[in-house]
């Protein structure tokens, strides 16, 4: 079994105004700017994702958080054992056998030797090599290379995980597991950095996203909002587009836990009468029976006051699944929607469901509107 | 490149540290800092590197640690029995087969360790650039392994120097002081070409010139006292040249090596080598942004 000493949020990064910047070794000798004053604080238990076009210096981030490579400018704090999961497949070597290759990849992620004997077998289950592990790596696939490595990585006990396009190696059940190992992680309070393209993992895995642009932070919020933003979707938060916002809503929740949600009204309006309705969307086991959406929950009839603004909705009878959960505000009998809210809902023992129920059906998260917790502060700053 | 590099932390290796700890990657502080914490994170990744290199060294060759015997044998025929027998240049009293041994032990070892970890920082440059960990374990891990064919070559010249001279006698503990002097020049000039070559590669090409220009100079075929005559200084500061010649005294000769000639070189390797590491940590920080 993985080791667990002391949990619960020891993970932190702190980077204050920070900069990277390289000589241009081509004539002209301006510098090139790939980071350009960056403030970021990714909090323990928190788990951000790191999102923006090729070149918008999200990788190099994550080096100079990993320690590999300085700022020219600024400080980086670090709380707790970092540990960068990015390709490894360089520390590899093609002639050595999967075993000493982990051998050799833990002292990489700092893997106490007396805890690796133990540490193999779950190690090696998790990249389900068992069949491979003495073979020389020459002849494994790049697949299989990249699962030991993450494997390595998965079980090597870090408060703070720094992931860089990684979980989209290897097949798709890997990759689900990945997910799972990830989520896993979060919920003994690691903390993560992720970057990646894939958005839809991103806003899975993410409860709050940055989005660099031109070496700068152009946005930093919930991951849907930021998400949509880059994509150049409608703000589904945006006050403009809806009087009505569900703000805070406890995205995680154990079966029989009341889902707990604060909506709050635009300014002017003050008082209304709000319907929330918590709705099933994509729920793999039911969409397999062609149900791709019903209401659950029914409309429930809420009054919405400048002192009242936080409800809660009993699930008890809830089966775990991603739900979504809307807020409607129809004042003169129009139904004009707010941004749907995913809601994830546990079970007692989430990982055994969550994996079966992830291995029969392709998943496909709620769109991007889907996750996260909608947060108040940032409203203004993501709008365009 | 930039200045004001920050300090790498060591906390990412160091597992058994305490509960919680904060790393700040500001500014560079002193070099002895954090050395002895550096060093538990270092000793069993050295470990694990050199274990590493004995591995992956001759794996997938048919001779496999044959080699490692082959190329100093070769070395050997070649340049002692063309250079002495043939042109008869620098002949000695012992027989010659102990006697060019004792020189080719030293000098395989250095040329091994300074021929291979002069890229090995480099070459391990897509790793350096994505994960963090102490990067010396690089050079080290080279002459670490070297280190086992240099025990098995000595423990040759001692079987061969048996035949040929006789048992050896109290003198051989000379060999230990011999050998540190031998290791530490190699630790010295590994890290620094390794360290140089991340930034300029020139040392790529020039260390294996400057080997050969080595093994010429040095008395590993033929016997001291011709370069001794004719270069005296030029022996005198070359410290192959003064570990091949100890070697000789301690194994072969049975006597004690030149103390005061061997301290000084001892003295001299050791602050090169710690100013090599000064060197290192200073630039260590940039590494990841040159290869």
């Amino acid at each position: 079994m993985i080791h667990r000493g002391r949990r619960g949020g020891a993970g932190a990064l702190e980077l204050r105004g920070v900069s990277k910047s390289f000589e241009r070794t081509t004539a002209g000798g301006e510098r090139l700017v790939v980071l350009d004053s960056i403030d970021l604080d990714v909090g323990p238990d928190e788990s951000v994702g790191l999102i923006g076009p090729n070149g918008a210096g999200k990788s190099t981030l994550l080096k100079l958080a990993s320690g590999v490579t300085p700022p020219t400018a600024g400080t980086i704090r670090r709380h707790g054992r970092t540990c960068s999961v990015i390709e490894l497949g360089a520390a590899v070597h093609p002639d050595l056998s999967g075993r000493e290759n982990v051998e050799l990849l833990a002292s990489l992620y700092g893997i106490p030797r007396r805890r690796l004997p133990r540490l193999l077998d779950t190690i090696v289950g998790f990249a389900e090599l068992e069949h491979a592990i003495d073979w020389p790596t020459r002849r494994y696939s790049t697949g299989m290379v990249a699962r030991l490595a993450f494997a390595t990585a998965a079980y090597s006990d870090p408060d703070l995980l720094l992931i860089d396009e990684v979980l989209s190696v290897g097949d798709l059940p890997f990759q689900y597991r990945c997910r799972e190992r990830v989520e896993e992680l979060r919920r003994e309070g690691v903390t993560v950095l992720l970057v990646s393209h894939d958005l839809d993992l991103v806003t899975a895995v993410c409860d709050r996203t940055v989005l660099l642009r031109g070496a700068r932070v152009e946005a930093d919020g919930p991951s849907a909002r930021i998400v949509n933003r880059y994509l150049g979707l409608p703000d589904p938060g945006d006050p403009a587009d809806a009087p009505l916002e569900l703000v805070d809503v406890a995205t995680r929740v154990a079966t029989g836990d009341p889902v707990q949600f604060t909506v709050r009204l635009r300014d002017g309006l003050g008082e209304a009468e709000v319907g929330v309705d918590l709705v099933i969307s994509e729920h793999p086991t039911l969409s397999l029976h062609g149900i791709e959406q019903s209401v659950i929950f029914g409309s429930h009839r809420l009054r919405v006051t400048p002192d009242r603004r936080t409800f809660r909705l009993s699930t008890d009878h809830l089966p775990p699944g991603r739900y979504e959960l809307h807020a409607r505000l129809d004042p003169d009998g129009e139904v004009r929607y707010a941004a749907p809210v995913g809601v994830v809902i546990t079970g007692r023992r989430p990982d055994l469901f969550a994996t079966q129920l992830r291995a029969t059906c392709s998943v496909r998260p709620v769109g991007h509107g889907a996750a996260a917790r909608l947060d108040a502060t940032h409203d203004a700053g993501s709008r365009r | 490149m930039p200045d004001g590099g920050p300090v790498q932390d060591d906390g990412d290796h160091d597992r058994q540290g305490t509960a919680s700890h904060t790393v700040e990657i500001v500014p560079r502080r002193g070099l002895l800092q954090s050395s002895s914490q550096r060093l538990s994170t270092l000793l069993p990744l050295l470990w694990v590197w050199t274990r590493r290199d004995l591995r992956v060294r001759y794996r997938q060759s048919i001779l496999s640690a044959g080699w490692g015997l082959i190329q100093p044998v070769t070395l050997l025929v070649i340049y002692g029995w063309v250079v002495v027998r043939v042109l008869n240049v620098g002949q000695t009293e012992l027989p010659y087969l102990s006697f060019a041994w004792a020189g080719i032990v030293s000098f395989t070892f250095l040329s091994q360790a300074l021929g291979q970890g002069v890229g090995s920082i480099q070459s391990a440059g897509s790793l350096i650039s994505r994960v963090y960990f102490p990067r010396e374990v690089l050079p080290f891990a080279v002459v670490t392994s070297s280190l086992a064919d240099l025990g098995v070559m000595t423990a040759l010249l001692f079987v061969v120097a048996w035949f040929q001279v006789g048992p050896p006698g109290l003198a051989a503990l000379g060999l230990v002081p011999v050998s540190a002097l031998l290791v530490v020049w190699a630790l010295a000039l590994t890290l620094l070409s390794s360290t140089a070559t991340v930034f300029r590669r020139d040392l790529n090409y020039a260390v294996p010139l400057l080997l050969r220009v080595l093994f010429i100079m040095s008395p590993v075929v033929y016997s001291a006292d011709l370069i001794q005559d004719r270069a005296y200084w030029l022996w005198v500061a070359n410290p192959l040249a003064v570990v091949i010649e100890a070697t000789r005294d301690t194994v072969l000769l049975g006597r004690w090596p030149d103390w005061p000639l061997l301290g000084a070189h001892l003295l001299v390797g050791s602050a090169l080598l710690v100013a090599a590491y000064a060197v290192f940590r200073r630039v260590e920080p940039h590494m990841g942004d040159y290869v």
